[in-house]
Order: C-alpha cells, then structure tokens, then sequence
C-alpha cells in the first residue's frame, strides 16, 4: 500500500523531523561544542540543510565551549541574507560570550563562500576580536555537508 | 510522471524511514532492499530504474568499490546514483551524481532527490 497523501506517515516523518532536531540539541546542551564535530554539524544539518530559504543563525558559546544560545539573526531570500555585525557584538556581550559560531544555509545546494560572506566573515571577526571574543567559524550549510567561510577567508591571497 | 527508485540500504530501520519518505511523494516507485537484494535484482535486469540511492553505511566495503560494484550491471552502468551517507569527506571523491548528507529531514527527502535529479533528465516516465 502506497503512503501518498497518507497524512498519519506525513505526521510520522514530521515527528521524526522533530525528533532529531531535540536529540541533536539536546547533545549541544550536554557537552562542549567544540569537543564533536561531528556534533555541532548535525545540529546544523537537522536544522538548516533543507530551509528553501536563507536563514542565520548565531551560536554563542561560553568560555568552556558551552552552548549559552543558539539564535535566528536573520533570514532572507533564497539567495542572500546579510548578518549585522554590530548587532551580533552586542548580543555576544550581552550574553557573556567568548566564542561565537555563525551558520547560514545555502539553499541552492553551492557549497562555495560568495564575497559577501568572506567580507562580512572578516568584518565579524575583527570586530569580535575587539572585544575579546573568537569567531569560531562561519559555517555554510547545504545539503551535502558543510563548508568554512573562515577557511575560504584564509585562502585568499594576501 | 515516475521516477524508478532502487533503494540500496543494509539498514532496515533507515531503510523503511527512506522509502516511507519517498513513497509519500506521488512522482517515485520504489525498490528498496540490502546490497545482496539490489545485486539480484540489477542481476535479472528485473526493471530499470532512473536513480538508485546508495546508502554507505554498515557494508564492508568502502563507498569508491559499492559504486563500482553496482555500475558492473549493465542495467545500472549509467543510472544516477545518489548517496546517503553520513560522511561527506568520504565520498566527494566517489564516481556518483550526488551525496545527501545524513541526517537528513525525511519529509524534504523527495523534493531534495527530484532537485538532484533535474541535470540529469529528472523524472524519466
């Protein structure tokens, strides 16, 4: 028998789609962030990899890598949403952290930094820098896995 | 409009979940079943398929030699395959048309395989 339209299996994947966002939250809560890999990306992947449009999240950790809040900054188009830096700082501050984790999906699957967030990485990351606080990374997050801004930031020729 | 699915997972449980996921769509047809069912059936050439989704996980081979071992029938040499895996690094370098990266929501899974699909013909029938 077909599940076509069967609206109790539609409610079933929907479960399961709520299930592993808690389990892969609840993981973030129990342990370092920055101690599993393997950790935080499924978090990201559960809970960005497949938004049709593009959203920011903003994950502020204590000085023992601890999660203190993972929060939505912003969310834009299918193609572009630009992060506030100042508005980020602040917040950073706000909620005493020392370490800072910036996602932002790529719904059309492209796994490369565009210039936009390589400057917008760089600018995020002196300003942080300012106030006694790392910038992790600035992960893009589609849906076959992952990539760094940072690491394209670094890349570039001098 | 059908898209002929083989499902190849030796997981049972993830297994179910995927071919549930796709079954909820009206556009896939699909087959699922372990390496040794998938093998017997690309084998007999019992029907073809536009896309087969490889899962990597909990077989003994590496994902370069599954691929390799699923393109000797002719009747999959040029199909798309797609793979499921958990391990991006892995398998980027992997003769496949497209890695879906778990965990991965079940409810966008067609959508997602359809949007892969579509630089290779997308839906066939």
């Amino acid at each position: 028998m077909r599940a076509v339209g069967n609206p109790r299996i539609v409610q079933l994947l929907q479960a399961v789609r709520q299930a592993l966002r808690h389990v892969t939250r609840a993981d973030l809560d129990r342990r370092p962030v920055l101690a599993n890999c393997r950790m935080l990306r499924d978090y990201l992947m559960v809970h960005l990899a497949d938004e049709p449009n593009e959203h920011v999240r903003i994950l502020y950790l204590n000085a023992y890598d601890r999660l203190i809040g993972d929060e939505l900054h912003a969310s834009g188009t299918p193609s572009g949403t630009p992060f506030c830096v100042r508005t980020i700082a602040a917040r950073a501050l706000e909620v005493g952290a020392m370490n800072v984790v910036v996602a932002h999906n790529h719904p059309s699957g492209l796994r490369e930094s565009s210039r936009a967030d390589i400057a917008q990485t760089i600018a995020l990351e002196a300003a942080l820098d300012a106030l006694g606080i790392t910038l992790i990374d600035h992960l893009i997050v589609t849906r076959s896995g992952l990539a760094s801004v940072r690491a394209a930031a670094q890349a570039l020729p001098a | 409009m059908t898209i002929r699915t083989l499902l190849v997972c030796d997981d049972p449980d993830t297994r179910a979940l995927v071919a549930l996921s796709l079954d909820l769509h009206p556009a896939f047809a699909v087959t699922a079943g372990s390496r040794a069912d998938a093998a017997d059936t690309l084998r007999r050439r019992v029907e073809p398929f536009d896309v087969i989704l490889l899962d990597t996980k909990h077989v003994d081979l590496g994902p370069a030699a599954l691929v390799a071992a699923i393109r000797q029938w002719p009747s999959s040499a040029t199909v798309p395959i797609l793979i499921l895996s958990s391990k991006a690094t892995e398998v980027r370098s992997v003769d496949a048309q497209g890695l879906i990266c778990k965990p991965f929501d079940p409810v966008a899974l067609p959508h997602r395989v359809i949007e892969m699909l579509a630089p290779f013909g997308g839906e066939r029938r």
